[in-house]
């Protein structure tokens, strides 16, 4: 470690200046020569088809407005290929290729595309398309699939599929078990039982970017500007889908405006946006609406979740059982795996875990932040402090009591875990241990407080990914990978760790993404980007470090010349060496004079693998403590105070980190008090507005990390930050609600009518 | 709706200082003329119906929102954009804040983020209220609250969403900016 | 906001030079008035209006706030909300206003919105919202109301109908309803005032009218005759998030306060019918009484004697009593 190194300092943003300036380029702001506007025309049905009579009368009408150029549509798409099953199978790809047929499987199914010169042109085509449906009865939710109720689909079709499932695993993970079982098969008679049932609403990702493409051919050559999250994923889909070379595609994504799980895997748009300008022969612009955003670009599923916990007399846990249904589409695959993290997260020599899947007529949902842990760590941690409360046992002593020190699911140790630590310095940061154990206890001002703390958990993932390096003549060292900065800060971080791994200053280095061109990086999800592309990084800039030191000590000219590999280094910008008193000479200088030769050399491509398979267990874990004040005259809950510590590895940039578990924690007050998509009653459609906390929702935040470095995963310690901020705050809320106000309460999000006191004869006075 | 027919105006504004006529569709709003017809894309379109303050301006000296501004209802207007706050090169103390506070993540609700900050520092040089005023005395009322408290800067930024997170960071941006940038 | 994609019809677009122009074009085009189109631009692009013809009537200069002969001010139609929140007039001896518009909406679209376009915003019924719902007779007269037996949680526990369940979403306007404010409009025909009490039509069978104004007439000001309730006033709102929702439900209150006794009282619901619901019983009983939490307990009660709620509003009746209380209690402890 020198006093030059980059990993650790919270260095600001790299691209920082373009996001405040507006000079940031995302997908929609590039500019193309006579681009031309497409607009998407969605099913308003759940179930059915559409009438072939409405929709080409509907094409015509639209075919004939002012500046329309072309309608796309089940009646004259050029067919798209169906997805391979090794890829549908377990990924949330929808099996059945767009605007195929004249079925409807869901509301806000993608059935025509207009294209026009203007935006307006387009949408006013586009508003012209009223259609007629032949309308078929819907299962919209997994109850009325599991009562067998009338409707929806049965039975077991290549492409639509009914009924329930239950998958085997979570997503390509084999050990990630959906369906798991350790220990005796029967609950045990003894102890203190705790068993709840839990329902988490439909989420919905809401990036403040709306999904974005522009789709431009040069003759058999496509270039797609979009907002995704997974370049690789996409450029491989879209060849699947238009039946062309994947060399032929490149996709551009300079960066995205939030994902948060969506604008990947549900690609139909992009490909209709090809396939618009392809036929068309012009660039074509198509920027998904508001409304569309819903049905579009996948939604964390409802969950009904049962949860029983058993405890003995010194409040170990002998049984805990965990049992999710939750629901797909009927044309894609995804599984919200709830129940992953019980697993785990707390000694019991019995644990029974299981997902259930039920089919129903409405969007394909997908991976949202957290995906499993966010609603199910609700349930886990609600019910851990019903438990605790029926012991009479304080919440955080009944953690620490069931503390796992090893990972149970698979046998094997921890890579570098602190959880422990989590639990005491959040306690200390907070005042845990001044919380009175009764609800009800604590007013101020007129209204109640209290206080919850949840657990907070999240694996430590790394795929392999690539990374290329190219040396300027000027000195600046560019590394590259076609990942995305979705507003992580990946940018910045792989700037510190090639800065470091390469012994440069910061300043001379610089690192892109988004652009398929670069070498393939995984998806940017999972929280595994700064592990995947870090390791692909770290090890290019490592390898940068050993061409230059190879080329001085063989150089003859060179100061260093002859000298040991070993005995020399890069720091801060200088070959220095390491034994003598040969004073150091700045790789600039180097750099400046080099022939093409050399830079040639130092320019090169090069890939990082994914974790090992063997060897312990890479898992994030944390503590949340949280302060709930409850206005029960008003029914409004406000979170005032937060304190979180997070045991995520090495932290790379603490700004950034501190702004990536402010932001998970702000996700989780949503989710726990106020997002839920409103549905009429009758017909299952979507209306009204979908509530994301404002500047004014928010508490005060006390953030804080662990001292811990997870050589296991990474070779300079980091493990991941992205998702592990939500995890556990819905409960953290929930909890601290019972603490204020004595209500256990088990369904998200928190609203009014659960808060409000009845008004009784003898009102209470507003000051007490 | 006679086909064939574009209903084009023609606007002439002031944008960052410039003069620009420019020909617009009579349905098209203020947003989609800047982005579109303008290639001025660092306003943002996330809603398109006013509910989350990304596409945030100012229009003739106060902030609105772009999307539910007809384009040709502001014929003759001084707009300022969030390319315009910069001085050339020099940013803005409110744009460095932002930067230096991380007062952003991905980036994307943050020119509407600044647009609406920017306009913050005016109003309150001006005392203007703000629903959290009437917490304070009564006597704030009357000139406008002398400093601005966290919840006052809260109440005053809630028309822009962000959903990355960065309230805080961008709260305490504005803060540092205060009253020394104010116009 | 979950409806249906833009729907935008091309239409005209005539930019009214004095209130006589636009009510001249408006009488020739039938076209709507347009002035800072918040909301009447939002429910064109929803398809939820498709006017032929707009009236740009942001140039009539009805843009001022003056004091009245009698003591009170006279509010131009084209002032927009934040110039009236934040006018000295108004914060000084109105300060109730100030506090229900702020409470309202955003920054930014108070910057955009004007006091007649405020009282002509139609409401946020997610039925009426949505073209995709047919069952709406304020929007489509005859065709049923899909909020009766649907979603109805936000809806009205007074003055509602079989055909309509709708609120009125202003908050300005429950201020003005205790502030007895009068709405000059302005026709063809000549001039004429409405008590703001007239202004809101109840629904009853033809929820398709909001209001009393007959077509083409134009709101040129809201006049405040001078008010005692400077001091003892409060506006509170209650709404899912801390800030930018429309209300569930808000009160407004004014009183004047003599060693401890509330000597004259207005008070008003939003959030509850398709008006601001001044409650005169609810004042009955606080005029006279001491200003304390039993005598603003009776009020509540009797304020929502006769409230019927829906299948998912029925919360709001407690909530609206637990507020009334809240507000009284904060209008006379102003410090």
């Amino acid at each position: 470690m020198t006093a030059d190194e980059a990993i650790g300092r919270p260095v600001n943003r790299v691209e920082g200046d373009d996001k405040v300036t507006g000079r940031a380029r995302y997908a929609a702001d590039t500019a193309l020569p006579d681009v031309q506007y497409a607009v998407l025309v969605q099913s308003e049905i759940s179930h059915g088809s559409v009438t072939s009579d409405s929709l080409e009368a509907a094409v015509s009408r639209a075919e004939a407005a002012p500046g329309v150029v072309c309608v796309l549509s089940p009646l004259n798409c050029p067919p798209l290929q169906m997805l391979p099953e090794a890829l549908t199978w377990d990924l949330p790809l929808e099996r059945r290729p767009p605007l195929s047929d004249l079925t409807v499987q869901h509301r806000g199914q993608h059935l025509a595309v207009v294209v026009a010169d203007t935006l307006e042109n387009a949408q006013f085509g586009a508003s012209l398309m009223d259609l007629a449906y032949d309308e078929l009865p819907a299962l919209l939710t997994a109850r009325e699939v599991l009562d067998g109720s009338e409707g929806g689909n049965h039975g077991d079709d290549r492409m639509v599929r009914g009924g329930v499932y239950q998958p085997d695993h979570f997503v390509k993970l084999p050990e990630e078990k959906l369906q798991d079982h350790r220990g005796a098969a029967d609950e045990p008679a003894e102890g203190t039982r705790i068993s709840s049932r839990f329902t988490t609403p439909e989420n919905a990702h809401y990036p403040i970017e709306l999904a974005s493409t522009i789709a431009s051919w040069d003759g058999d050559r496509l270039t797609v500007y979009d907002s995704t999250r997974w370049i690789a994923g996409e450029r491989q889909t879209l060849a699947t889908y238009l039946g062309v070379p994947v060399d032929s595609i490149r996709i551009v994504a300079p960066l995205v405006g939030g994902a948060f799980g969506s604008k990947s895997f549900m690609w139909m748009h992009v490909a209709l946006c090809a396939t618009a300008a392809r036929m068309t022969g012009r660039a074509v612009k198509l920027v998904v609406s508001r409304d569309q955003m819903f049905t579009s670009t996948g939604h964390r599923p409802r969950t009904e979740q049962h949860l029983s916990l058993v405890a003995d007399a010194q409040a170990r846990l002998t049984s805990i059982e965990h049992h999710t249904l939750t629901e797909t589409s009927t044309v894609a695959h995804f599984c919200e795996p709830a129940g992953l993290s019980t697993r785990f997260l707390y000694r019991s020599p019995r644990m029974v875990v299981s997902h259930t899947v039920a089919r129903v007529n409405r969007p394909t949902p997908c991976f949202m932040r957290g995906p499993g842990e966010a609603p199910g760590l609700f349930a886990l941690e609600v019910a851990m402090d019903e438990l605790a409360n029926a012991l009479r046992l304080d919440p955080l002593d009944l953690r620490i009591t069931n503390y796992a020190d090893q990972d149970q699911a698979s046998g094997r140790p921890w890579s570098d875990e602190h959880l422990i630590e989590c639990y005491r310095r959040g306690s200390d940061r907070f005042g845990w241990e001044h919380r009175p154990h009764q609800p009800r206890s604590l007013r101020r001002d007129g209204v109640l407080v209290g206080w919850g703390m949840a657990t907070a958990t999240y694996p430590g993932r790394r795929m392999p990914a690539g990374c290329h390096v190219h040396t300027r003549g000027d000195g600046t060292v560019e590394f590259s990978s076609a990942t995305h900065e979705v507003g992580t800060g990946v940018r910045t971080a792989m700037t510190q760790i090639a800065a470091d791994a390469a012994g440069l200053q910061l300043s001379r280095v610089a690192f892109f993404s988004g652009d398929s061109d670069y070498p393939a990086a995984p998806y940017s999800g999972a929280s595994q980007t700064t592990a995947a592309v870090g390791s692909a990084v770290f090890e290019a800039a490592g390898e940068w470090k050993r061409r230059v030191l190879e080329h001085v000590i063989t150089d003859e000219t060179s100061p260093y010349a002859r000298c040991d590999l070993s005995s020399v280094d890069i720091r801060g910008g200088q070959i220095v060496s390491i034994q003598s008193a040969q004073p150091s000479t700045p790789v600039a200088s180097l750099l400046a004079t080099a022939d093409s030769a050399l830079l040639d050399q130092l320019t090169f491509t090069s890939g990082s693998e994914g974790a090992p398979e063997d060897g312990p267990v890479s898992q994030s874990f944390g503590a949340h403590f949280c302060e709930v004040e409850v206005d029960e005259h008003i029914g409004r809950a406000s979170v005032t105070r937060w304190v979180a510590v997070m045991d995520c590895g090495r932290v790379i940039n603490p700004k950034l980190a501190r702004s990536q578990v402010i932001g998970g924690i702000t996700f989780g007050l949503g989710m726990a008090l106020m997002e839920q998509v409103p549905y009429d009653p009758g017909t299952g459609h979507a209306l009204g507005e979908y509530y994301l906390p404002t500047h004014a929702d928010v508490p005060v935040f006390d953030i804080s990390f662990v001292d811990g470095t997870d050589r296991h995963l990474t070779a300079f310690g980091a493990r991941g930050i992205g998702e592990i901020g939500i995890c556990g705050v819905p409960a953290a809320i929930a909890n601290a609600v019972y603490h204020a106000t004595g209500r256990r309460l088990y369904d998200l999000p928190i609203t009014v009518e659960n808060l409000l006191s009845p008004f009784g004869n003898a009102p209470q006075d507003p000051t007490s | 709706m006679t086909a064939g027919s574009h209903p084009e105006h023609t606007v002439e504004l002031s944008i960052n200082g410039v003069p620009v006529a420019v020909q617009t569709d009579v349905r098209s709003t203020l947003l989609d003329l800047l982005r579109e017809r303008l290639q001025l894309t660092g306003t943002k379109k996330g809603c398109d119906h006013g509910l989350c303050g990304a596409c945030t301006v100012n229009v003739n000296g106060r902030r609105v929102v772009s999307c539910l501004t007809l384009a040709v209802s502001i014929d003759g207007a001084t707009v300022l954009t969030i390319e315009g706050l910069a001085d050339g090169e020099q940013l803005h103390p409110l744009q460095q804040a932002f930067v230096d506070h991380d007062g952003f993540q991905c980036g994307y609700c943050t020119p509407g983020q600044i647009s609406s900050a920017h306009a913050l520092l005016g109003e309150h040089a001006r005392g203007d209220l703000s629903a959290a005023s009437f917490d304070g005395p009564y006597t704030d009322l009357a000139r406008g609250p002398e400093t601005l408290s966290t919840n006052e800067i809260r109440e005053r930024m809630a028309g822009n969403i962000c959903r990355c997170g960065a309230y805080p960071n961008i709260v305490e941006a504005i803060a540092s900016c205060l009253p020394e940038c104010g116009r | 906001m979950l409806a249906r994609v833009w729907q935008m019809k091309a239409f005209d677009f005539h930019r009214a030079h004095d209130v006589d122009d636009a009510l001249a074009v408006a009488g020739t085009t039938g076209g709507s008035y347009y002035a800072g189109g918040t909301n009447l631009l939002d429910l064109m692009k929803l398809g939820v209006t498709q006017p032929s013809s707009l009236i740009d009537i942001g140039r009539l200069g009805l843009d001022e706030i003056t004091a009245t002969d009698s003591g009170g001010v006279l509010i131009g139609s084209g002032v927009t909300n934040s110039a009236i929140a934040n006018h000295h007039l108004i914060r000084t001896r109105y300060p109730v206003l100030s506090h229900a518009i702020l409470s309202g909406a955003t920054t930014q679209l108070r910057n955009m919105a004007t006091a007649g376009g405020n009282l002509m915003q139609r409401t946020r019924c997610p039925y009426f919202m949505d073209v995709t719902f047919r069952a709406c007779n304020k929007r489509r007269p005859g065709s049923g109301c899909a909020a009766l037996d649907g979603f109805n949680r936000e809806h009205a526990l007074f003055g509602a109908s079989r055909s309509c369940v709708a609120v009125h979403p202003s908050d300005m306007a429950v201020a003005l309803a205790i502030l007895d404010a009068v709405v000059h409009v302005q026709s063809r025909e000549g001039a004429r005032s409405i008590a703001l009490s007239e202004f809101f039509q109840l629904p009853q069978d033809h929820p398709e009218q909001d209001n009393a104004l007959s077509p083409g007439e134009l709101i040129v000001g809201v006049e405040l005759p001078p008010s005692e309730y400077a001091f003892h006033s409060w506006y509170l709102k209650v709404r899912d998030r801390h800030s930018y929702a429309f209300a569930l439900v808000s009160v407004a209150v004014g009183m004047t306060i003599d060693d401890g006794i509330v000597t004259s009282a207005a008070l008003a619901l939003g959030g509850v019918a398709a008006r601001p619901w001044r409650s005169p019983d609810a004042e009955a009983v606080l005029v006279g009484n001491v200003a304390d939490i039993t005598t603003f307990g009776r009020a509540a009660e009797v304020a929502m004697n006769g409230a019927s709620p829906l299948s998912q509003n029925q919360f709001k009746v407690d909530l609206a009593k637990h507020s009334i209380v809240r507000t009284l209690h904060m209008a006379a402890t102003r410090r």
